[in-house]
């Protein structure tokens, strides 16, 4: 058992130091911060100098390996805009993006739970279709549009909820519900514990307990369900990390101060420091999701272990 | 075992948002101003630092400027009561404004003026617009009194106390010497000290900054005690909070107007309009394809109908112009200079004459600049007029980021070379500084003719502020005599709708660089 986590280990540590060159390049193909900084009519001895300052001038392995020896001193550098440190601005945005991403998921579990449980247990029927539809509906509206719709709805017309910022409580439910029900999350649980409900439905045990005399609503919540949510848990947890990475949008739309903003405005102004550390950031989050995930696989099937 | 994972999990799931979410109390809304800005630029709070236009935006509130302008472009006093050229023209004397504090309590003197000019615009790091012009242009700072300051240049400067005013940047600051020294540059970027009506209390990165009311200030006390000021990157959820309260002053773009001013909102705008365009990249070189030809020129400048243009896109909220970018507020603006009229048939003769009577292909690249937001439909408008005329129009939406490496090159990138994008700058108030900046082959952009040139160099050479206009006027003439580009309109595009608690609000002219102080805003009660 050490021994597979520790190989995964070394895994997740290789794909970071990849993520990282590709980040890094990526970032440097957009364009140069200071032709987005600079003022239009700088002089080519003001650029030389800020170029200088930042480390620019250097040649492009010298900057990559200067990154990643300040990486191994878990130091993320200084954002080029703002001059203040990356993990600073990461900190200050992070829990915000959290925040917003937990009561997301949280919210489209309490709707998509029972709804790909009832749509399984009435297969074909008015619950199912109207269940499928949501979840169609769900993933095939952009999130900029539904939240610009929403806020539009239930901000400005209705006047019952604030129309953007994180700004007490109530400011939280647009948002969320933008990006719980039409990121994805919410149509992919439907989906999957649907189809996962289905299978388990028509399993043997299922049918003993069935052939027990058991209520069918035990059967279904207490034997079936149980089961049928394993998928869907690995699916929760891994798709929590994709929506961090995927609040670009809803956190633009809604002025939300997270990492995906934080991300956005360091691309529009090719702040690379700040760029180069929200991936890594996400990407860490990602692959300690993913790693947590295999080694309880792993403890609980040992045949993946071996294998 | 299983369970006791899955257990985990879904506890996981649930209770991190119960825990993260505890309530975020809402901030007292009575006496606070709360402004909602679109963009917060560079967030460096160390002017001497920002450079970009925008970043100028979040420290505007803090900051005093030697010499102010009003709406018409006419320069009144501001920190500096009043000013005298020296004999020879080579120096500036100010009588600065006697009683005037920093936010720290210490008086403000001619010794703060030496040291933000001769230290904080002229210092290594500095990177404001003016870096270069400082340093080489300023000799020497004296201290004549307590209350007055020589400027000593190295040659006569006539637009000096013009260029101290906050309509041409951020270098007519005065920055707190002894503060400075105190605590350092760094310490001073983390809690800046101004002179200005608002006080600095707290600012965190991309969500939100504030400030306190200065009492009694020379200029006026804000009748509000709070400015906070939040960024709301999406211009429909600026309209949505200021119609919800959530703000009550929100910057909109010309396409919300009426939604807002039907909802009940008053619009402010800058005085000072903003010069929309397009450019036709580089005839300066032989290589520049058809529009090398005067006649082609001439023909994608005939084919333009500027007043549909101001009536449709622009919702009337401008005028169709002559020339770019100078400003009508400007030194030396040719106002009697005519805009091209609309003659699509003429155009198509002149492009027959000129060897392309079955047009030919152009690639107009659409990027948004001084917050023109409709760069793209203006790009789609153009484009229309001139495939009307012949000429095939590829639009390349792009960002000035990705282009400006274009430009700057020199020579111009051939990707650029004989192309045309659109452009929206707001003019300087000295119309030599653009002259130089857009259309000499020195300044880094258009590069277009020696004629200019020699012309441009002349107007930065004058010695009097007519000889500077003249100059000036010359060369617009030059320029649209020789269809140099094609001038779309000057828009009042820089504006902002408000309500809820705010009553009224009078702006200067700011070039939509610096976010108003909002100091004249009046309580709805």
């Amino acid at each position: 058992m050490q021994r597979y986590i520790a190989g995964r280990l070394i895994q997740c540590l290789v794909t970071l130091l990849l993520i990282s060159l590709l980040v890094f390049a990526l970032a440097r193909l957009t364009g140069n911060p200071l032709d987005v900084m600079l003022p239009i009519d700088a002089s080519a001895e003001i650029q030389e100098e800020m170029s200088r300052e930042l480390g620019l001038d250097q040649p492009v392995y010298i900057q990559y390996a200067r990154f990643v020896h300040r990486l191994l001193y878990a130091d993320l550098g200084t954002s080029i805009r703002t001059r203040k440190p990356v993990a600073e601005l990461i900190g200050q945005r992070l829990p915000n993006t959290l925040k917003l991403v937990s009561f997301s998921t949280a919210m489209a579990l309490l709707i998509a739970l029972p709804l790909g449980v009832i749509a399984a247990t009435r297969k074909g029927g008015l619950w199912d279709v109207g269940a499928r539809t949501v979840a169609l509906f769900g993933q095939s509206v952009p999130t900029f549009w539904a939240g610009i719709v929403l806020i539009s709805i239930f901000a400005v017309n209705l006047d019952i909820l604030p129309a953007g910022r994180k700004e007490g409580i109530e400011s939280y439910v647009l948002p969320a519900v933008t990006l719980g029900l039409f990121g994805f999350m919410l149509a992919g649980v439907v989906r999957l514990l649907r189809g996962s409900m289905l299978d388990v439905l028509d399993s043997e045990y299922v049918k003993f307990a069935r052939l027990k005399g058991l209520a069918e609503s035990v059967v279904t919540w207490k034997h079936a369900f149980k089961n049928a949510l394993i998928p869907v848990v690995t699916f929760v947890g891994f798709y929590f990390g994709i929506l961090m990475a995927g609040s670009v949008v809803v956190e633009t739309v809604f002025a939300w101060p997270g990492i995906g903003r934080l991300a956005f405005e360091a691309v529009q102004w090719r702040d690379y420091p700040v760029i180069q550390g929200v991936v890594l950031l996400v990407s860490t989050i990602i692959l300690a999701a993913n790693l947590v995930v295999d080694v309880l696989y792993a403890y609980i099937d040992p045949r993946i272990r071996y294998g | 075992m299983l369970h006791a994972s899955k257990r985990l999990l879904l506890f996981l799931v649930f209770a991190l948002p119960l825990a993260l979410s505890a309530p975020v109390l809402a901030a007292d809304s009575g006496k606070t101003l709360r402004y909602a800005a679109g963009n917060f630029g560079e967030e460096n709070m160390d002017p001497t630092r920002t450079s970009i236009s925008a970043s100028l935006g979040l420290v505007g509130p803090l900051w005093d400027w030697l010499t102010s302008i009003d709406a018409g472009g006419k320069l009144t006093p501001g920190l500096a009561l009043s000013w005298e050229p020296g004999a020879d023209g080579k120096s500036w004397t100010f009588k600065l404004r006697p009683g005037v504090k920093f936010h720290d309590g210490s008086e403000m003197t001619a010794e703060d003026v030496q040291f933000t000019i001769m230290e904080g615009f002229r210092r290594d790091k500095a990177k404001s617009s003016r870096v270069r012009q400082f340093r080489k242009g300023i000799q020497d700072v004296q201290v004549v009194d307590r209350h007055t300051v020589k400027v000593v240049t190295a040659r006569p400067w006539p637009t000096f106390p013009y260029d101290m005013s906050f309509q041409p940047g951020i270098e007519g600051i005065v920055l707190p010497k002894a503060y400075i020294e105190k605590v350092g540059w760094d310490g001073f970027a983390q809690k800046p000290v101004g002179t200005g009506p608002w006080k600095f209390v707290k600012h965190e990165v991309g969500n939100f900054i504030e400030f306190e009311a200065v009492k009694d200030h020379w200029r006026a006390s804000p009748r509000f005690a709070r400015l906070r000021t939040v960024l709301v990157p999406e211009a429909s959820t600026r309209v949505a909070m200021l119609k919800t309260g959530q703000v009550d002053v929100a910057r909109i773009s010309l396409d919300e107007v009426q939604e807002m001013s039907k909802a009940g909102f008053k619009i402010a705008e800058d005085p000072q309009p903003t010069s929309v365009r397009i450019h036709l990249y580089a005839t300066y070189y032989d290589e520049a394809g058809p529009v090398k030809d005067v006649r082609v020129r001439q023909a994608l400048n005939l084919a333009v109908d500027r007043q549909e243009i101001v009536d449709t896109l622009l919702h009337g909220k401008g005028k169709p112009a002559a020339v770019f970018p100078i400003s009508p507020i400007s030194i030396g603006f040719p106002a009697e200079l005519k805009p091209y009229p609309f003659d699509p048939a003429k155009a198509r003769k002149l492009l027959a004459e000129a060897g392309h009577p079955n047009g030919f292909s152009i690639r107009l690249f659409a990027l948004p600049t001084a917050g023109f937001t409709q760069y793209l439909q203006l790009a789609e408008i153009v484009a229309g007029y001139w495939e009307a005329i012949g000429v095939k129009t590829t639009i390349v939406p792009t960002d000035i980021g990705a282009f400006r490496p274009l430009y700057i090159a020199n020579p111009q990138s051939p990707k650029i070379v004989g192309q045309a994008s659109t452009f929206a700058t707001t003019g300087r108030l000295n119309g030599s500084d653009d002259l130089r900046i857009w259309w000499s082959a020195k300044g880094r952009i258009i590069k277009m003719s020696n004629t200019v040139d020699d012309l441009a160099s002349a107007a930065a050479g004058e010695a009097t502020i007519d000889g500077i206009a003249a100059q000036v006027q010359k060369a617009y003439k030059v320029l649209h005599n020789e269809y140099r580009g094609v001038p779309i309109a000057d828009v009042k595009g820089i504006l902002w709708a408000y309500g809820n608690q705010v009553k009224g609000i009078e702006l200067r002219p700011h070039r939509g660089y610096i976010e108003p102080s909002l100091v004249t805003a009046t309580p709805a009660q």
